[in-house]
């Protein structure tokens, strides 16, 4: 009888010792994050981690700008390559922000692919690539490229181009979770633009503009994946106090466009999302002046080509302004970086329109100042500093000569940079502009949406020359030009300013060039063998040393007329390479 | 490593288990992706019952990238004046040009596939303010 007692007994202790190795087992596989990891709170203090560049824009400064100096304007032309590395089916090239945190370099591509790299060696830790719906996206047209990821809780996050925001664990590489947010298979679009961490949240806006639908923005909870809001950018919210369909005429709200895509920035002292929206459905609209009741869309098209304010917890919109009411020329607020910036004691946001003007704010969205960028811009004769259009010019059927800028904007949405030390705002602007005919159309939403564009159009050089494209420093809240750099084609890629008194601006030729913050003088330049249409950082590696890492691969909706417009070298360059190039001090 | 060992330990467990709870099947809890399911939309429709103008769907969707209305290349080749067949167009129209061409098709009907051709066919040259150099062969060139 003791015997079969003992047995028993241990028969029991096996028990117990196997549900707790499984319940160990169980846990061990839990997703979790440790306290090193990125978090809302490493980016809220982004000062205080020099070395890392956690979020698109930098920090929520929305700067573009890295505070190291072991690279400076002294020794930059000791700069050489340290290593680079090849995104695999890299259609229309690298057009991201590479993000780094504690030495470990990430970054998204086409297709949706990221990689996680040691930053100093260019060692791969790991690679991921979706499982996407590719019959989707071999009939979509803004795409297959990626803008950008964001990094939180564990995670790398990241839209993908058939409707999802998908979790990957950080360490490993693995997908988390994933959520379906965008019909895409009946929308057509998804997303490529960089999600932002605010919180406990993830922020993502679709595309839409010229794409028939309402173009939503989305607030996901960054832990379970659970959408958390949406807001519509067209029309808004119905039952709210941003319900604003009654500035579509004719339910135009439906098929409207709008979306956000290209990312926001944050507030933290006001705690707003600022998020800049794309442009009504049809593209182009024939209602000529009398556009608050006839054409297409009659009315103001609220929240199209505006800067809107949204809680990050609920979604509410908090504040906005309609930087081009009902836009007629496809000049998205969705391009460009809210620069947070102090003067005088006073607080304000400095947004750029792709039309070419540049938004001076206050922290709630009023307008402050409006200042032109761009030289060649006649869709309107002036925007006041209250943010009034004076002298707009509609369009009718038909032919019209001469309308500038092009339809690829005066600003395009790569970013540009601003350097505390010099107070100076350093920007992209081209000029160039267009012939078009505007037509009737129907918007098609059967099988699929399909674009709504409303006219056929040309490329023609401005009335002041040739098509260029220029680099300036500006005083960011007033636009005094400090010095400015000419470039025979528009550059398209974003910029970095750097602590050393460096900006780098990486060019659609292939040359990267470091020039003297303060005098705009170049010090120095290297050819990536491909053009610039995508973004630059600069981070610590575990050595310990500074690094400037760019992405180069040529292609898009803008990048793509170069071949024809230019000739070479665009007309060689591959359409389906896209290689990060990272360089260091000698 | 740890993990490691506690998969073994667990292993070992759940043999010895059995021993105690026979035809017990001890399930490990991994951890799985949630996937959430799309909310549903409303969202408008526009009937298009009938066949649409060529010219309407070039100032549609085809006039991003085919500049001038077909008569100039930008993103995609100029098509006045094009040397491609019939069969090679309407095969464009539908099918795109996979890698570096995205169609718009097969989003238009059978019908609809066929009407640009008499759209291009009619299609004179027509020049912009100041004439550009309009040569090149684009990324969704017939000839590529």
């Amino acid at each position: 009888m003791r015997r079969s007692m003992m047995t028993r007994w241990q028969r029991g202790l096996e028990s117990a010792v196997a549900v707790l190795a499984v319940a160990a087992f169980a846990l061990s596989t839990v997703h979790s994050w440790a306290d090193s990891d990125v978090t809302y709170e490493r980016i809220k203090n982004a000062d205080k981690y020099p070395g890392d560049w956690m979020t698109y824009h930098g920090s929520y400064k929305s700067w573009h700008y890295s505070p190291l100096d072991q690279i400076s304007s002294k020794n930059v032309d000791k700069l050489r390559i340290a290593w680079t590395h090849s995104m695999p089916r890299a259609i229309r090239g690298l057009q991201s922000m590479p993000l780094a945190a504690d030495g470990v370099l990430y970054y998204s591509g086409p297709y949706n692919q990221v990689f996680a790299l040691d930053g100093a060696t260019g060692e791969v830790i790991w690679y991921y690539k979706q499982n996407l719906n590719e019959d989707l996206v071999s009939k979509q047209t803004h795409s297959p490229y990626n803008r950008g990821i964001a990094l939180g809780y564990g995670n790398v996050y990241m839209g993908t181009l058939d409707g999802k925001l998908v979790a990957i664990d950080v360490k490993t590489g693995k997908l988390t979770w994933e959520t379906k947010l965008i019909d895409s298979n009946k929308l057509t679009v998804g997303f490529t633009g960089a999600p932002l961490l605010v919180k406990d949240k993830i922020i993502i806006g679709s595309q839409g503009g010229e794409w028939p639908y309402r173009g939503p923005i989305f607030g996901v909870d960054a832990k379970t994946g659970k959408e958390a809001w949406k807001f519509y950018t067209v029309g808004g919210n119905e039952g709210t106090k941003s319900d604003a369909r009654k500035t579509w005429g004719n339910d135009s709200w439906r098929t409207g466009g709008g979306g956000g895509w290209m990312t926001g920035g944050y507030d933290p002292d006001t705690n707003i999302v600022w998020w800049g929206t794309a442009n009504p459905a049809p593209l182009y609209d024939y209602s000529g002046a009398d556009y608050k009741n006839a054409g297409a869309r009659p009315g103001d098209n609220l929240y199209t080509t505006s800067v809107i304010g949204l809680d990050p917890e609920t979604g509410e919109l908090k504040a906005y302004h309609q930087e081009l009411p009902h836009d007629a020329w496809d000049f998205d607020s969705a391009v460009g970086e809210f620069l947070m910036l102090e003067k005088a004691g006073r607080k304000y946001m400095v947004h750029p329109n792709k039309g070419g003007f540049v938004f001076v704010y206050d922290r709630m969205g009023k307008p402050q100042n409006v200042w032109r960028l761009v030289k060649n811009i006649n869709f309107v004769q002036d925007i006041k500093p209250d943010g009034t259009l004076v002298g707009r010019r509609d369009l009718t059927e038909g032919d019209h000569k001469g309308l500038c800028p092009f339809i690829a904007g005066g600003i395009s949405w790569n970013s540009g940079a601003y350097d505390p030390r010099t107070g100076l705002y350093y920007k992209v602007g081209n000029e160039w502009c267009m012939d078009l005919t505007v037509k009737k159309t129907t918007p098609i939403l059967e099988p699929m949406a399909q674009l709504n564009i409303g006219a056929t159009f040309s490329l023609v050089p401005p009335p002041d020359g040739k098509i260029r494209g220029h680099i300036s420093a500006r005083d960011p809240l007033t636009g005094a030009k400090k010095w400015e750099v000419e470039f025979p084609e528009p550059p398209l890629a974003s910029l970095l300013s750097t602590g050393g008194n460096l900006l780098f601006v990486p060019d659609p030729r292939g040359w990267l060039r470091a020039l003297d913050a303060t005098s705009g003088k170049e010090l120095w330049k290297h050819n990536n063998g491909q053009g610039h249409n995508g973004g630059i950082i600069s981070y610590l590696g575990k050595d310990k040393k500074q690094y400037v890492a760019v992405e180069t691969g040529w292609g898009g909706l803008a990048g793509d007329d170069y071949a024809s417009l230019f000739g070479k070298p665009y007309n060689s360059f591959p359409k389906d390479a896209g290689t990060l190039v990272v360089f260091t001090l000698q | 490593m740890p993990t490691l060992v506690l998969f073994f330990l667990c292993i070992w467990m759940m043999i010895a288990l059995q021993r105690v709870i026979p035809g017990t099947l001890l399930a490990v809890r991994m951890q799985v992706p949630a996937t959430v399911a799309q909310p549903s939309d409303k969202q408008g429709e526009t009937s298009t019952a009938k066949p649409r103008d060529p010219a309407q769907i070039f100032a549609t969707t085809c006039g991003w990238c085919h500049h001038n209305g077909g008569r100039e290349a930008g993103e995609w080749p100029q098509l006045v004046g094009t040397s491609a067949s019939n069969g090679e167009i309407i095969y464009r129209i539908k099918m795109g040009k996979p890698v570096t061409c995205q169609p718009s098709a097969p989003l238009f009907s059978e019908e609809e596939s066929t009407a640009p051709l008499s759209y291009i066919g009619n299609l004179k040259p027509r020049y912009s303010s100041i004439e550009m150099p309009r040569n090149f062969i684009g990324p969704c060139s017939t000839n590529e």
